[in-house]
């Protein structure tokens, strides 16, 4: 009477055991005798894509290629009230998207009836910005969203507030759960609005379609105004893909912008208040001129009213030139041609 | 497992544990080699796309690219890479590659700077390559708006030099004609002031523009310069060859532990074989073990049961399965004590140690109880308690045992003498019986031969042919002489049987003897007890029988007389009942002996039954001899016995009949002295009686009279006579005595001294007893109803009807019968009945008073009353008896006694009656003494009995006479 059970069971234990071991051993020597990780690195793919072109603007892609669900939920967080402290301001409120992504006032209004400083810039092609903000003091759509949602002037309410109101919502949570490892989250929030976000696309604009080759697509003045505003010097800093969008640039270069005007706010200090860089004073992002006719009003604080009025300052203060009439009135018209479509309908 | 193999365990574990140990680290030093794999494709990522970034800022500044997707694609792409190698660059700090670390450090902050530059360079590059697209335009405009004079011209032309010096400046290398560009904006500055405002303004935004360019081309060419040599690029190639360093050792290290791990993997190999195949070795060692176990436990023949510590079966062989009843399966893992109930095998269940117990049962499944012998054994396993028990069945070592302690309670007790020997006849025990015959006990004789109780009587021949016949035979019965240790000869019955072993040799003789001598006492004990009274030791009725037919036998060879007496004890049954058969038992012996004295030593005297006892007188001359032998046995009786204190007289009836003169047979014999002896009895006792021929005649007479009495009460031959007793006070009748009359069909008329003593002996004096009562009462009870008389009637009572029980319940009876007050009833009773059981005849006469009745004594002064039990008795009157008054006027002794009788009756308020008065003389005499007491007088001189009818009359006329 063995102890520990019959001498069989003691047996099979010591066999498997055995067996453990070998195949332990095995697998150690397997493992161990994979390739030992080479120094030498795959060429990386993406680099290529940045083609020699003289054209200073380049077309929208005709889509982006996105997680379709996080589209759908960041479309409906971006119409959901409950962002707001009050439940009384979505992201579309201030951003309509049958309104250019843009809310037409002068400054933001948020929650109470508050009035921000800034103007609100569209949402549209926003994906395609180097930063966000006039101030360029996001670096991503991700980090924007947190911008108005904790602004007091404008949301006014901060992440958990708003967890916990989504978290109450049964289609909120089946969805997060589906798509979000964490479910409902400030970061999951963020994710899917950025996405929907850089969804909002406003392709075949006329100039697109000229860009890639339909001469057609500009009439003779369109045409000229391009010329006009590569020429002019315009094209050197609203460029690229977005035509603008894409680094900073100080306004009032031949001119004191501020100083003529007489006000001269915190607003007003640019990149300045996000790096402390006295160089950066009045430095702002290059605004995107994409549906720029539709985009009213203009400058960061929205102080512009017309794009006429935009142009003609451009000038001056950018260029040291007074344009005339004439030249401001191309411009202005191959500026109408950058309006691009969203969901097959121009904006 | 054994202490021995516990080093090996521990080895084992050992062993495993380091080979978990150099797996995790492997697995650890391993990871890291992937991440530095992964930092170094970051870094040669990031080493091409600064070179695209380099490329990239050129073709920006030299104008082949026109916008700034591109870079900021590639800084974004750097900054992607970078965060990434810092994910790595963290995993390999946080081993604390103090190198690595440091220089990510460094590369970081060049990293920030040179995007830094870039993001100056792009605004720069913007307001250079503004300013260049703008210069020609601007300088056209100026130009075309100059005049057309000497100055205009001159200005124009300086304009065109600033114009190709600026872009030839600002889109080129050459440093050179920088100086030319300040020169040529100081130049046309001093002519501005000469020209007209608008025009001054538009020469002024030239020489802006010129001042930009002038200005920002070396800023820009330095940044470029800056981006395209970044801080960063020599950093990264050293955080290369540092990650590269860091993967090598991670390398060695991880070489190292494969060596390890596959040396220590072939250790335990080997080790875990080895401890297979010892396990392997010891597994079956142990299953042989088992099986050896197993075969010894199946055949061992007694069952086996093992218990844990809880008294839970463990172990159960075949056998223990076949004794309990139940299957193995149904006994392993119960408790002891369920699977066996009622059984005392588990009682030994906590006991320690060793334990042998001959007397346990076993209770079978059948419910059977098996006797056992149990060995039970505490055993320790591993610190714990268990029990073994082995136990076997019982029972025909019980039933042996049980044969042979009945066998040595036979040897130990039985009366006979048993001798063992050897083959050698050679004494091996003897039983206490031995000893008690012979004399020897076992110590005195084991060892030696049969021989020492040699008598010496027999002949040599006579033990030759004994142990031929032993060993021919087997055995030898026979009697002998043999002698005890005291000396004293005595014959004994031998039987000896030899008792033979396997081999058919004789290994014992059993010799069995018995003592004859004491057989012979007792078969003389048991003739005695059949010949002899055990009382008085008289030869009893069988003996006597055998004496009596042998001395008629004797008697019939020669002239002789042989006389037989039946001599029975007076009233013996009075003494028994009043003092107890004790007292009766000793006087029985007592007068034993003195019949024995009385008598010659030929005389045969025996108790024949109770009180009676016969003498045989053997050898008689004449009859004269025998009387007076006879009368001497009656005086022998006239002294008082006295036994245990009491003083008692008692006499003797005996019945004499002679051979061959009355009869020659004893039967005849026997009866005639019976007969004899009754006469005597009826003699008045103490008396003897010589059979008579006329006496067998009067006892055939009573027969008759007996079966005619039988039929006389249903054939109505019974009737009543009424004789009036004549009251001397009140001078008339006022009792009449019912007096029974028979006149029988076969007899005529029957007296009542004949017919009522056998009516008494054989029981008839009860029905007629009580016909008489009820006839008489319902005599008065017609006479009262007629007005013919008013008297009591007097009703004689026998012993018998006296002794009835219910006699009172039928006096009650009949008077409620007939309506008659017990007052008109006297009951009478002769003085030696109420004597006979006084206690019991005061307790009938209460009863009867009771009822009303008055009791008269019949007879009185016959009889020896004792005047103190007369005090006692309720009575009422007291009879004269009729000798006396017969006797009066002549005889002067009858009349005292009247005369004490009166006297007494009046001392005591007694009625007196005077029975038998015939004469004159005989009336005057009583009337005499009657005033001195209330006297009636009957008889024939009042009146005869006369039939009922006749009493009426009878009444009428002795009132009218009187």
């Amino acid at each position: 009477m063995a102890k520990n059970g019959s001498p069989a069971t003691t047996i099979a234990v010591f066999t498997l055991a055995g067996i453990a071991l070998l195949v332990l051993t095995l697998l150690a020597a397997w493992y161990l005798q994979s390739p030992a990780p080479s120094a030498a690195a795959a060429p990386r793919a993406g680099i290529d894509s940045v083609a020699f072109d003289a054209e200073p603007l380049s077309p929208l892609p005709q889509s982006v290629a996105l997680d379709a669900d996080k589209v759908a939920l960041g479309a409906k967080l971006f119409d959901d009230p409950r962002l707001s402290r009050d439940d009384s301001i979505a992201c579309a409120t201030c951003h309509p998207l049958d309104h250019a992504g843009s809310d037409g006032r002068r400054t933001a209004r948020g929650i109470g009836g508050k009035v921000g400083a800034m103007n609100t810039p569209t949402v549209f092609n926003s994906g395609f910005n180097v930063c966000q903000f006039w101030d360029g003091r996001a670096a991503s759509l991700e980090e924007q969203a947190a911008g108005p949602v904790r602004n007091p002037a404008e949301m006014g309410s901060d992440w958990p507030e708003i967890v916990g109101k989504l978290s109450q919502d049964r289609f909120y949570r089946n969805a997060f759960g589906h798509l979000y490892a964490g479910g409902v989250s400030a970061a999951a929030v963020r994710d899917a609005l950025a996405t929907f976000e850089r969804s909002l696309v406003t392709p075949d604009a006329r100039l697109d379609r000229y860009l890639r080759g339909d001469k057609a697509a500009l009439d003779e003045r369109e045409s000229r105004g391009y010329r006009l505003f590569k020429d002019l010097g315009c094209a050197s800093c609203h460029q690229g893909i977005n035509v603008g969008g894409n680094f900073y640039a100080g306004l009032g270069v031949f001119g004191n912008f501020f100083g003529d005007r007489g006000k001269d706010a915190p607003e007003d200090q640019g990149r300045y208040n996000v790096t402390g860089q006295e160089t950066d004073r009045h430095r702002f992002r290059v605004p995107s001129l994409r549906n720029v006719a539709r985009t009213a009003p203009y400058f960061h604080d929205g102080s512009v009213p017309t794009l006429e009025q935009a142009i003609r300052l451009m000038g001056k203060y950018q260029l040291g030139r007074d344009l005339s009439d004439d030249e401001i009135g191309l411009i202005a018209a191959f500026l109408e041609t950058l309006t691009g479509n969203y969901q097959g309908r121009p904006l | 497992m054994s202490v021995r193999e516990i080093p090996r365990w521990i080895w084992l574990a050992a062993g495993l544990l380091a080979l978990v140990l150099l797996l995790v680290l492997a697995a650890g030093s391993l990871s890291d080699a992937r991440r530095i794999a992964a930092a170094n494709n970051n870094l040669a990522a990031l080493d091409q796309q600064q070179a695209k970034l380099s490329e990239n800022v050129l073709k920006l500044r030299y104008g082949l690219i026109s916008n700034y997707d591109g870079i900021n694609q590639l800084v974004a792409e750097t900054q992607r890479a970078s965060a990434a190698l810092g994910a790595e660059e963290g995993a390999i700090a946080a081993k604390g590659n103090a190198r690595i670390d440091a220089l990510y450090r460094q590369y970081t902050a060049a990293l920030k700077e040179h995007c830094d530059h870039v993001e100056r360079f792009k605004s720069g590059n913007a307001l250079l390559k503004n300013s260049l697209h703008y210069f020609p335009r601007a300088v056209e405009d100026v130009q075309h708006g100059l005049p057309r004079d000497g100055g205009g011209q001159a200005l124009s032309e300086r304009l065109g030099d600033l114009y190709f010096a600026t872009l030839r400046y600002g889109t080129g290398a050459d440093e050179s004609l920088s100086g030319a560009v300040a020169d040529g904006i100081g130049g046309i500055r001093n002519d501005a002031e000469r020209l007209p405002p608008p025009r001054r303004k538009e020469v002024l935004n030239v020489l802006a523009h010129a001042e930009v360019i002038l200005h920002y081309r070396p800023a820009v060419d330095a940044l470029t310069q800056q981006i395209v040599f970044p801080a960063t690029t020599p950093l990264v190639r050293e955080l290369g060859r540092a990650i590269q360093d860091d993967a090598l050792a991670g390398e060695r290290l991880a070489n190292r532990f494969r060596l390890g791990l596959a040396a220590l993997a072939g250790l335990l190999l080997f080790g875990v074989s080895l401890s297979l195949l010892r396990l392997m070795r010891n597994a079956q060692q142990l299953e042989d073990s088992h099986r050896f176990m197993d075969r010894i436990s199946e055949n061992i023949g007694d069952g086996v049961l093992a218990t844990d510590k809880d008294g839970a079966i463990i172990f159960a062989n075949r056998e223990a399965a076949r004794l309990t009843g139940y299957e193995r399966a149904a006994l392993l893992g119960k408790n002891l004590r369920d699977a066996l109930p009622g059984s005392s095998i588990w009682q030994t269940q906590y006991a320690f140690g060793i334990i042998r117990s001959d007397d346990e049962q076993l209770r079978r499944s059948d419910g059977s109880v098996l006797p056992i012998a149990l060995v039970h054994a505490t055993i320790h396993e591993a610190g714990q308690l268990g029990a073994v028990m082995a136990f076997r069945d019982m029972t025909e070592v019980r039933a042996r045992q049980k044969d042979l302690q009945l066998a040595a309670t036979v040897f130990e007790h039985s009366p006979y003498g048993i001798m063992v020997t050897d083959g050698a006849a050679t004494i091996l025990r003897v039983n206490p019986a031995f000893r008690a015959i012979t004399g020897y006990g076992e110590g005195e004789v084991a060892g030696k031969t049969p021989a020492v109780l040699k008598s010496g009587l027999h002949q040599a021949d006579f033990y030759q042919n004994m142990w031929s016949s032993l060993r021919d035979e087997g055995q030898w019965k026979g009697e002998l002489q043999n002698r005890r240790k005291n000396g004293n000869l005595f014959p004994e019955w031998l039987s000896i049987r030899a008792v033979k072993g396997k081999h058919g040799d004789i290994t014992h003789y059993v010799g069995i003897f018995s003592d004859l001598s004491e057989h012979k006492e007792s078969e003389r004990r048991l003739e005695y007890l059949a010949n002899y009274d055990t009382l008085t030791g008289l030869p009893n009725r069988v003996l006597f029988q055998d004496r009596l037919n042998q001395a008629i036998a004797h008697m019939g060879r020669g002239n002789r007389i042989l006389a037989l007496m039946y001599a029975g004890l007076d009233h013996f049954k009075v003494v028994n009942e009043t003092l107890g058969v004790d007292i009766g038992d000793a006087l029985l012996k007592a007068v034993a002996g003195r019949l024995l004295a009385g008598l010659r030593d030929t005389d045969t005297v025996c108790r024949l039954s109770g009180d009676q006892f016969a003498i045989l007188l053997d050898d008689v001359r004449n009859v004269a001899d025998i009387a007076s032998k006879a009368q001497a046995v009656l005086r022998a009786f006239e002294r008082p016995f006295e036994i245990d204190g009491h003083v008692l007289f008692t006499s003797l009836s005996i019945g004499i009949t002679l051979a061959p003169l009355d009869a020659s047979d004893a039967a005849t014999l026997q009866r005639n002295a019976d007969t004899a002896m009754f006469g005597a009895k009826e003699l008045g006792r103490n008396t003897l009686q010589f059979y008579s021929a006329d006496m067998s005649a009067r006892m055939a007479e009573a027969l008759r009279l007996e079966n005619g009495l039988r039929r006389a009460l249903e054939a109505g031959e019974f009737a009543l006579h009424y004789q009036p007793q004549w009251c001397l006070s009140s001078n008339r009748v006022v009792c009449v005595e019912a007096l029974l009359r028979w006149t029988s069909a076969e007899f005529g008329a029957v007296s009542p001294t004949s017919f009522i003593p056998v009516a008494e002996k054989c029981g008839l004096i009860v029905p007629i007893g009580a016909w008489v009562l009820r006839t008489a009462c319902a005599q008065v009870a017609a006479w009262r109803r007629s007005g013919d008389a008013d008297v009591r009637v007097a009703v004689n009572l026998s012993a018998v009807q006296f002794r009835q029980t219910d006699l009172v319940d039928l006096v009650r009876g009949v008077l409620a019968e007939y309506q008659l007050e017990g007052r008109q009833l006297e009951l009478e009773i002769t003085e030696s009945v109420v004597m006979e059981d006084v206690g019991r005849s005061i307790a009938t006469l209460n009863g009867l008073r009771a009822l009303g009745c008055e009791i008269a004594i019949d007879d009185f002064g016959t009889g020896y009353s004792s005047l103190n039990y007369l005090k006692q008795f309720p009575l009422d009157t007291l009879k004269i008896d009729q000798s006396f008054v017969r006797g009066l006027g002549s005889n002067s002794d009858d009349a005292a006694v009247v005369n004490a009788i009166v006297s007494l009756g009046a001392s005591l308020s007694l009625k007196i009656v005077a029975e038998g008065v015939e004469l004159d003389e005989q009336r005057s005499f009583l009337e005499n003494l009657g005033g001195q007491a209330n006297m009636l007088l009957q008889g024939y001189h009042i009146c005869r009995p006369v039939p009922a009818d006749e009493v009426a009359a009878f009444l009428g006329r002795s009132q009218t006479r009187q």
